[in-house]
């Protein structure tokens, strides 16, 4: 049976982190029983890569990832949240890191290919440009497309709206 | 004009037409085989209404195709988002003629609930629509409705408006 892994400061992985990784570990926090860390923009994929070997870790699977627009209430505007899972202690762990307009975060596609996609999502939804990623496209609305459609100053109806379909591709018009 | 003449025109011409438009009619409204494009929930009601409580059978358009070059009627079932649209457009450019349309539920004629920017708002955006089934989403009886309106659409129609 798994032993419960202690939670918020006592967490196994803040130590090995900040002996490693010093000031990139910005906080570290427990809500609802579940350890929450802050790390710095740039060390992200290295922590990452850190967490995933280390064996008495060993976060093997990357179970969600995703963007988050504060907008005003927070000196950085967005948020990219990874949230990790290791079979091996049967532990989840949530990952924060704080984004300012036009930042760039390094890629986690090299560490756990799941992220392929969902950092495709958060780009496309949230204009979170992720560097190194293999495949920066849009994933889930069409190609030409404008727009972050999650930031909260985007309007929920978005701006344009389809007024055609023919074999040359989609004619839009403004949303009125 | 002589009555072999009248004769001619009545019952061989415009009698001929009348039989043939009126068999041709029948032929497709009785056997008008669906391509459900399953896109949301009412695909679920449109799979129940094959079923043997509805029995889509009995109006002769049960036979759903998995090809849109074997099938005479569309049923559009469930959101159309954007990204489907141009899916959507293709599929209904496959079917051969004589080919019709029902949008059912809300969100194929209108959008529905979703006014979002994934979503397109009524799937008669992007192909013609004969019979729009309201609902959210329509019962079974409604979609059986619907088709019986379409069949009554057919009935009045030429046949070969739709060649």
């Amino acid at each position: 049976m798994m032993m419960p892994v202690s939670q918020g400061n006592n967490h196994p992985a803040v130590h090995k982190l900040a002996r490693t990784f010093g000031r990139s570990v910005i906080e570290a926090a427990c809500s609802s029983g579940q350890t929450i860390l802050t790390i710095g923009r740039n060390d992200i994929g290295l922590v990452c890569r850190f967490l995933r070997d280390d064996h008495d870790l060993r976060y093997d699977h990357l179970s969600d990832l995703c963007g988050v627009d504060y907008q005003d209430k927070k000196p950085t505007r967005f948020e990219v949240v990874y949230q990790l899972y290791s079979s091996m202690l049967g532990d989840r762990l949530c990952i924060r890191v704080g984004v300012a307009g036009g930042d760039r975060v390094p890629t986690v596609t090299d560490v756990w290919p799941a992220a392929d996609w969902l950092e495709r999502e958060c780009w496309e939804m949230f204009g979170i440009y992720f560097d190194r990623h293999p495949d920066v496209r849009r994933l889930l609305t069409l190609d030409e497309y404008g727009g972050f459609p999650l930031r909260k100053d985007f309007p929920l109806r978005g701006t344009v709206e389809i007024v055609e379909v023919a074999e040359g591709g989609v004619t839009w018009r403004p949303r009125s | 004009m002589g009555v072999e003449e009248y004769v001619a025109r009545t019952l061989i011409t415009v009698g001929l037409d009348r039989a043939v438009n009126w068999a041709i009619n029948k032929a497709r409204k009785n056997s008008l085989w669906p391509i459900g494009l399953e896109l949301a929930c009412c695909a679920l009601e449109m799979k129940a209404s094959c079923m043997p409580p509805y029995d889509l059978a009995r109006f002769g358009a049960e036979l759903f195709q998995p090809s849109p070059r074997q099938a005479d009627l569309m049923i559009v079932a469930g959101t159309v988002t954007n990204k489907m649209a141009p899916v959507v457009r293709r599929i209904y450019d496959h079917m051969a003629e004589p080919k019709w349309v029902i949008a059912m539920g809300a969100c194929a004629a209108s959008g529905g609930l979703f006014q979002s920017y994934a979503v397109l708002q009524g799937v008669d955006c992007v192909i013609p629509v004969d019979v729009y089934v309201p609902g959210c989403p329509p019962t079974p009886e409604a979609l059986i409705h619907g088709i019986l309106q379409l069949q009554k659409k057919i009935e009045e129609e030429h046949f070969s408006d739709r060649i």
